[in-house]
Formats: structure tokens, C-alpha cells, sequence
């Protein structure tokens, strides 16, 4: 069953529109939501926590409608992208704070939030006052608040800006922790290489729609009309180049520097039956061979290139 | 060549907080990346060299001026771009550049020649005269790229200048911050995001706990290893591995589609190519083992907490 | 031959050019200071508002050289009602008004100060909390600091940009008031006397900016809302100027000849400008009686205890601007 179902969807501002027309289904999971400044990710990340209503269609949060229903609220946890604090308090009773709004009481409301923080790392500085929290810190005493009453699905907007690599490490495993437990995460960030190493399954929003979602490579897959690049590092790169030259299923071929030969082709399966024989004929030693644009960054960037 | 900054022992204490704790370094021109988590000292660093704050112990230098007695020498050949917004409200993009060139000790008239010159390299030009606080988050970041261009520095401190952009925006300030690089101004780039750094920067440094745990070429320390390599493959695995076996090659760890081996020897990676075609398997990718800087990174700061 | 030639190939060009030797550094911080505070409409009425307090002034000074040449007539006697009302001395009856004139125009000058006082309290409360407090808040210090800027550099640029304004409410409209008055009358009965008027006129407008300009300088780099700057700059004058009013109304007039009558700043530089001015020892070197004088002087102060009240806030304030902009010139995070 799909965590969080768009039928539809669009949501405007007077004249501002931030959604347009969107139909899609996430999966359970990890999903990485992406897309530059403006695109329309904060919106349907607002959408689906029935902060905002839509303009027209619909979004269904574990199949239920989610507008004007706080009972759904109960289910998610929300890690927004600013400094929502009272920056007095101490970490741990603005995490204690919230665990009392979102209904646990007495003892259990003090047990939730040490559990919380503790998972988040940060149990040794949760007795001081966030304002002296690096932007680090701040970003993981957020995520102990959205894990305070055990959501289903967790919705965090660029939990990795500030941190530095260690608590992203810590950060990425923790996530993964939570998924094997069940819950499902719908997670922005503009560092793609994070998102790349966390999920596979991306969705990814441009100018209000959606121009792709689904598992990376076969996302990939569907860009035909873009030639894949295929990167061979090989001792003689240009006799290598000599003999893909006479084969029309190659579209280009590119020394880019003494010993790598950059293939460009639409058809990427059968320039890789090919390579190993021409390799192998040819006597040449191979070092590397690696599709040169399947990264998430080389795909971001051809879908939400403009042109001109 | 000269080094563009060197610290003999410099240490920096805040009451029983030890920010900087012995650190020596002798840093040579180029790109370079300042890596640490939250803590490291990183920030302090950059404060010391740019003689903000003074040292507890230790010397420093700065472009060969000393940081205790030669401030004015260094600010006028650094720039320096802080992480947080500092901009000064009611400024347009070219009120803002203009002023910082001033401080500088620009006369007007060049002020006014250099700030549109920046302006534009940075990609400013359309929004120069626009209010500086309307800009973008990206452009923002330019903005302060610019006012620390403006009086041509030999030197540039970059604190997280890519934190919080869109991967356009991230893109666009690598490249000038690599294009920098080739006009031959030095930059030490302290960032959270190691790929960033490991694009743009040619050595880097990784601090943690006040002290620098380790230094070097970022070629060197991503480097191909020999014999391991991992094999992205299509077809049967369970003939690929029998032959891969057969001829010395030998498979350390194996999934439905990627396989990590051991060659025999180095430059026999003709085994593997010959094992694929003879078990009629789909090769997909052939990548040597690398250590990225984040495993370096790691290694690093794991060694630290082990001492 | 022609070289072919590629510009705007958006490469990263290197400037040549040189840089001073950063005498000026304070020029930019000062003119960029008041351009900004220029922006404000508010700002702007305040500032020509306040240097029309002299047309005041100027008046009077047209009505005491008038009187100078019809005393003795009936016109005259309007004119000594006028002089009354407004200088709150008694001359009337008086023939030889020449004798007057320094005297009048000093208390003159005097009063005009106690009004451009009330005005410099808004424009001050307009022009200088957000000088240090909003380079606080958009945290723009450590760019200051990375540039070749001292604290001292950068101090003086903000305190000139308030003394500008005070300037530009008070000193500069007294001294074109005096050109004037000097031009009608063919000024006090000596150059000397014009001259040495002028320069009391600069000394006192002096102190004010120094004793206005380092406190508000002083709460501005307090906090970075610069409105509770402004609420705090108007406690500061209007709270120890009630505490004054409190004081005077229950106590003697011996009582508070002392330290105990320099509690309000305004008072206290109100005292020195008169003291500064001469103005008792002119009276009272005149053929006047007491009583026809005695409106137009200040309560009776030792002028060594208001100087000694202002000087310590001047120095206490300077201390505070230092220590909180070394403080915020490290760009040291979180520690």
C-alpha cells in the first residue's frame, strides 16, 4: 500500500502556484524528495501534513484524507526546515514540551523524550540551552521531537543542512533503524550525494510537477532520448575509440584525457555486450568501466535543466 | 612556493575549552579543504588567522605577515566569507560590494569599476541594483563571494559556502570557486559536504577536537586500489563466481547483481572480462576500489576517539 | 597588424589596483551610515523640522536689533512685551538695549538649545539604535573584521554618523543663526565677542554629540532589536529627567546645587552651556535687578558635578561600545 497517495493535486497561492496537477503514489520507505529552491517540495510537504488545503484534488495520508484532520497528525512527525524554538529552553524540555502537546503525560512523557533524544545522539548536551546548539545539533534535537510519539511516518525538510558528516553518518542509520521498525520517511535534501546514499527511491518535483519518481536507475532507463555515457578507462583509449568509430549504435566517442575513452550511446546494453570482446581482442588492459551519468546529480540535472 | 598561511604551535583556549590545541601546519597555494564535525576548531582557525581573535599560544602567519602584529597587511590580501548572512540591511546588491570595497581601502572610483566587475562574475549583474535582502538564498551566497572579491584578495576563507543551496546554486558556486583556483587565488574551504570539497579542492585538512588529524592530496587519498574491484553485472552469478574462481580470481562478498573481487595480480583485470564472456553474463560497470574522502574522513576522526 | 582580442570569457579577472593605507576607512562607514538613515521619511521630517526650531531664533534676533533702533517710541513697547515672552527677561524701561545685546542673544542661544534638545532626543532615537544593533543582527561584523577595520575605525565611522545628525539639528542652524543675527545687527559689539560665542556655540554642541553619541552607541551594540534600543535611549533622558523634576520639587535649592542636581543628562548639558555661555556673570555684571533676569537662568549646579556625571557616563558608554564589538568581531562560533 502506497504511504501517501496525490490524486491530482494542485495547490496555488493567489497567483503562486506550487503544485500543479500532480498524481503519484510514495511508496514505504525512504523517499528522497528533490528539487531546487522553489519547486514546490515544502508545499506538498505542508500538503501532506494537512497544514495546507488544496487548491483542487487530493492527498491521502495512509488512505485517509488529511485537510482538517489532526488525528492523522498523531501518525506523523514533522521535522520543518527553520529554528521553530523557544531557543531558552534546554533541548530536553523542548523535546519534553512537545512530547506534552502531542498527548503523553507524567512519566511517559519524560520516558518518550529521553528515548527520543537519545536515539538522535544527544543525551550529553540535551541539558543545554539551544540557543549555544550548533546548526548540527539543532537539526537532530528536531528530529528527536518528530520521533517523540512514535510516528508511522516521519516528514523531514533538509535534516542534513548543517551537520557535519559524522551525525549525517549517524544520522543515515538511525533513518535506516526506523525502517526496519516500520516507519516510512519522506526526507528533501539538496545533497544528493546523502540522498544517494540513503535511498534509491526518489521523487523528484520541477516547476510544480513531477518530472520523476521511482527506483534511480530505472528512472534512468526511461531517459532515452538522452544518450548514456559509458566511461572506459583502458591503456589505448584511441585504438579502443578506432573500433567503436565503425559501430552505428555508437553516437560519440570522447578522449577526455590520456587514458579514458568516454563512449556516449542510446543504447548503453548493447555497447556493454560489446566492450568486453573488443577489450579482450585487442589485448588491451582495462583499469575501469562505469556508466559516467547514472549518479543522481548527472540525472537532477538533465530533468531539471532549462534550456537556453 | 610561498606558503599562503603556516601555524607553529598555535593553540587557543576559551576558559577550559580547548578550541586549538598545538596545531602546526604549513599550507602551500591552491585549493584547500578544511574538514572537521562541529567543534573541530575549524571556525576558531579561520577566526585566529584572520587575527579576530588572538591566539593563547603558538604563532601563525598569514601570506608571510605574522597574525598578532601584521593585521592590516593580511585583511588587505584576504577575503573572507562567513557561513550566516551578513549582510547590511538596506544595501542593494552594488550599495553592499561597493561599501565592503571601501573598508577595503578602495578609492571610490575603483570600488565602483570592481564591484561591477565582481558583481558580474558572480552572475549578479541583472540583480545589482536590486534591495540585497530580496535575494535569494543563492544569491546570497554570491553576494558574499563578491564582497570578499572585491579588492582582489590573494587569499580567500570560505566557511560552508554551499550549506543550504539547491544543487544548481551548489554547482554554480564550485565552479567559481574552481575557476578561482586557476586565476591563481588560494582557498580554504570549510565544508560539511565532502563531495563538494572533494570536486573543487586539491588538498585538504581534517581537524577534530582542536588538532589536525591528517593532511593531504585529495588524488592521493582516493586513490584506485590495485586488485579490488567490484563488478556490476546482468545474468547468471552462480557460473560468473565459477569462473571468476577458476581463474584466480577470487570473490569476496556477492549480491544478485554486484560482485566484489580480489585479482590475482595487478593489470589482470583481462581474467574478469574473459570469465564474463565465457559464463555468457552482461557486464554493467568494472570499478576499482577507491577510498572516498569520507572514509578517510571517518578513519580519521574514529582514530581520534580511539586515542 | 590587429590582435584578436576575447573579453568576457567569465573568467575570474585580477585587479591591479592599489589599495590606501585605510586613513579614510571611516569616510565610508560615516556616508554610508547616514545614507541609510536618510532612507527614512520619518528620519528626513525630523532632521529639517529640528533645524527649523532656529527661524525662532532668528526672529527674535531681528526683534532685539529692531528694538535697538526704535527704543524710546511706542512701537518699542510691544516689542519689550515680545522679548519678555520669549527671553523671559524684563528689559523694559531699559534705554541703553546695545549694553544687553551679548547677554540677550547668549540666553537666547541658551534656549534655543533646551528646544533642539527635545528634538536631538527623537532624532538620536530615530538615527542611532540600529547603527551597531541591526550590524548585530544581520551579524555583518565579522565582514567589517575581515576587511583592514579596527574597533576604533569602526566605532568613530558610527559615532560620526550620529554626531553627524546632531550636528545637522543643533550646531549647524546655531552657527547660521549667529551668521545671520551678525549680518542684521552688525553682530555683538566686537568680533572677538561674535568669534567667541561661535566657538562656546561648537564646544557645547561638541560635548552633546560625544555624551549623546557614545551612550547611544553604548545601547545600541547592547542588543541586536534596535527598538529596544530606542525605548531605552528615551528612558535614559526622560526617566532621569523626571527623577530631576522629582528632586528639585521636594528638596532645596541648596540641596541640589550638588551631585544631587546632575541626575538628568539633559539638565546637566543644559548646565554647561550655560556656564559655558557666561550667562550669569553677563547678568549679573548688568545694571539689571535680579528679579528681571532670574527666569531666564538654570537652576543653580557646581558645572564640576554635571561635567563629572557626564564624563563618567561618556567613558562607561565608550568601554561598553568596545567591549561588545571585540566581543562580535570574532567569528568564532558557538563557543
Amino acid at each position: 500500500m502506497a504511504v501517501i497517495e496525490l490524486d491530482n493535486l494542485s495547490k496555488w497561492y493567489g497567483e503562486v502556484i506550487g503544485l500543479n496537477n500532480v498524481t503519484s503514489a510514495i511508496d514505504r520507505g525512504i523517499t528522497g524528495l528533490l528539487g531546487a529552491n522553489g519547486a514546490g517540495k515544502s508545499t506538498l510537504m505542508s500538503l501532506a501534513m494537512g497544514q495546507l488545503r488544496p487548491s483542487k484534488g487530493s492527498i491521502r495520508v495512509f488512505g485517509q484524507r488529511v485537510w482538517d484532520k489532526p488525528g492523522v497528525l498523531s501518525q506523523i512527525g514533522y521535522c520543518p526546515e527553520g529554528d521553530p524554538f523557544w531557543s531558552n529552553l534546554t533541548g530536553y524540555r523542548f523535546v519534553l514540551f512537545l512530547a506534552k502537546t502531542s498527548g503523553l503525560r507524567g512519566s511517559a512523557a519524560v520516558k518518550a523524550a529521553r528515548h527520543a533524544i537519545e536515539l538522535t545522539g544527544m543525551t550529553e548536551h540535551a541539558g543545554r540551552a539551544i540557543r549555544g546548539y550548533s546548526k548540527g545539533m539543532r537539526q537532530r534535537i528536531k528530529i528527536a521531537q518528530t520521533l517523540v510519539h512514535r510516528p508511522k511516518l516521519l516528514i523531514l525538510d533538509e535534516p542534513f543542512t548543517g551537520t557535519d558528516p559524522v551525525a549525517r553518518h549517524e544520522l543515515g542509520n538511525l533513518f535506516h533503524e526506523l525502517v526496519k521498525q516500520g516507519v516510512d520517511i519522506l526526507i528533501s535534501s539538496h545533497v544528493l550525494h546523502e540522498v544517494e546514499a540513503l535511498t534509491k527511491q526518489i521523487l523528484l518535483i520541477d516547476h510544480g510537477r513531477i518530472v520523476a519518481q521511482g527506483d534511480l536507475q530505472a528512472v534512468r532507463r526511461t531517459m532515452r532520448d538522452r544518450p548514456h555515457a559509458i566511461r572506459v578507462r583502458v591503456d589505448q583509449p584511441r585504438r579502443l575509440a578506432a573500433d567503436l568509430a565503425t559501430l552505428d549504435i555508437v553516437a560519440g566517442l570522447r578522449v577526455s584525457s590520456p587514458d579514458t575513452l568516454t563512449i556516449e550511446t542510446p543504447w548503453p546494453e548493447r555497447v556493454y555486450d560489446l566492450l568486453p570482446n573488443l577489450i579482450l581482442d585487442r589485448k588491451l588492459s582495462v583499469r575501469e568501466i562505469a556508466a559516467a551519468d547514472e549518479s543522481l546529480e548527472a540525472i537532477f540535472d538533465y530533468l531539471t535543466q532549462r534550456e537556453g | 612556493m610561498l606558503n599562503v598561511f603556516t601555524c607553529d604551535k598555535l593553540s587557543k583556549r576559551y576558559g577550559h575549552i580547548v578550541a586549538l590545541r598545538d596545531v602546526t601546519l604549513s599550507v602551500e597555494p591552491g585549493l584547500i579543504g578544511l574538514l572537521g564535525p562541529n567543534g573541530a576548531g575549524k571556525s576558531t582557525l579561520i577566526s585566529v588567522l584572520l587575527g579576530q581573535t588572538p591566539s593563547t599560544s603558538g604563532r601563525a602567519t598569514v601570506l608571510g605577515s605574522d597574525v598578532r602584529r601584521q593585521r592590516r597587511m593580511i585583511r588587505r590580501r584576504v577575503g573572507f566569507v562567513p557561513e550566516n548572512d551578513c549582510l547590511i540591511p538596506g544595501l542593494s546588491g552594488t550599495g553592499y560590494v561597493y561599501y565592503t570595497g571601501r573598508l577595503a581601502g578602495m578609492s571610490h572610483g575603483d570600488a565602483m569599476q570592481r564591484t561591477h566587475e565582481v558583481l558580474d562574475y558572480v552572475g549578479l549583474y541583472e540583480a545589482r541594483y536590486r534591495p540585497a535582502e530580496e535575494y535569494s538564498a543563492g544569491m546570497k551566497q554570491r553576494l558574499k563571494l563578491a564582497q570578499a572579491l572585491v579588492h582582489d584578495p590573494d587569499l580567500l576563507f570560505l566557511d560552508e559556502p554551499t550549506n543550504g543551496m539547491d544543487p544548481q546554486g551548489r554547482q554554480t558556486m564550485l565552479s567559481l570557486i574552481a575557476d578561482l583556483g586557476r586565476a591563481e587565488i588560494s582557498v580554504l574551504l570549510s565544508s560539511h559536504l565532502l563531495p563538494d570539497v572533494e570536486r573543487v579542492c586539491e588538498r585538504v585538512i581534517i581537524m577534530g577536537g582542536g588538532e589536525v588529524l591528517t593532511t593531504g592530496r585529495i588524488g592521493e587519498m582516493s586513490q584506485p586500489h590495485p586488485t579490488l574491484y567490484s563488478l556490476d553485472f546482468s545474468g547468471d552469478g552462480g557460473e560468473l563466481r565459477r569462473r571468476l574462481a577458476t581463474s584466480g580470481v577470487s570473490v569476496l562478498d556477492h549480491t544478485d547483481s554486484l560482485l566484489n573481487i580480489r585479482l590475482p595480480a595487478e593489470g589482470t583485470q583481462g581474467l574478469v572480462l574473459t570469465a564474463v564472456r565465457e559464463a555468457g553474463a552482461k557486464l554493467h560497470g568494472l570499478h576499482p576500489k577507491r577510498s572516498t574522502l569520507e572514509e578517510t574522513f571517518m578513519a580519521a576522526i574514529q582514530r581520534q576517539h580511539q586515542v | 597588424m590587429t590582435t584578436a582580442v576575447t573579453s568576457r570569457s567569465h573568467r575570474y579577472d585580477r585587479w591591479s589596483g592599489e589599495l590606501n593605507k585605510g586613513r579614510w576607512t571611516w569616510l565610508a562607514i560615516v556616508v554610508t551610515g547616514i545614507r541609510l538613515a536618510l532612507k527614512g521619511q520619518v528620519t528626513r521630517v525630523l532632521v529639517m523640522t529640528g533645524g527649523l526650531v532656529v527661524l525662532g531664533s532668528c526672529i527674535v534676533l531681528y526683534i532685539v536689533s529692531l528694538l535697538e533702533v526704535v527704543v524710546g517710541t511706542n512701537q518699542a513697547r510691544g516689542l519689550y512685551e515680545f522679548v519678555q515672552v520669549f527671553l523671559r527677561v524684563d528689559i523694559s524701561g531699559v534705554a541703553q538695549i546695545e549694553q544687553f545685546r551679548e547677554p540677550l542673544w547668549r540666553s537666547m542661544f541658551l534656549l534655543t538649545i533646551k528646544i533642539q534638545m527635545l528634538w536631538l532626543l527623537l532624532v538620536v532615537a530615530r538615527v542611532g539604535p540600529g547603527l551597531i544593533a541591526r550590524d548585530l543582527r544581520s551579524r555583518a561584523l565579522p565582514i567589517y573584521f575581515a576587511k583592514p577595520v579596527t574597533p576604533l575605525t569602526y566605532l568613530t565611522g558610527k559615532w560620526l554618523v550620529v554626531a553627524s545628525f546632531i550636528a545637522m539639528v543643533m550646531l549647524v542652524p546655531n552657527l547660521l543663526t549667529l551668521t545671520i543675527g551678525s549680518m542684521i545687527t552688525g553682530g555683538l559689539h566686537t568680533w572677538g565677542q561674535t568669534l567667541s560665542l561661535a566657538l562656546e556655540l561648537i564646544l557645547s554642541g561638541a560635548m552633546v554629540c560625544v555624551v549623546g553619541g557614545t551612550i547611544i552607541l553604548a545601547l545600541s551594540s547592547l542588543t541586536s532589536d534596535h527598538r529596544y534600543v530606542a525605548v531605552a535611549w528615551v528612558a535614559v533622558c526622560v526617566l532621569t529627567m523626571i527623577a530631576q523634576g522629582i528632586i528639585n520639587e521636594n528638596l532645596p535649592a541648596k540641596a541640589t546645587s550638588g551631585w544631587l542636581g546632575c541626575i538628568s543628562l539633559r539638565d546637566n548639558m543644559v548646565i554647561l552651556t550655560e556656564w559655558l555661555f557666561g550667562i550669569r556673570e553677563a547678568w549679573g555684571a548688568s545694571s539689571l535687578p535680579t528679579e528681571a533676569f532670574s527666569s531666564v537662568l538654570v537652576r543653580p549646579v557646581r558645572p564640576i558635578c554635571a561635567a563629572t556625571v557626564l564624563g563618567a557616563w561618556t567613558v562607561a558608554a565608550i568601554l561598553v561600545c568596545f567591549w561588545r564589538v571585540i566581543r562580535f568581531s570574532r567569528f568564532a562560533a558557538n563557543l
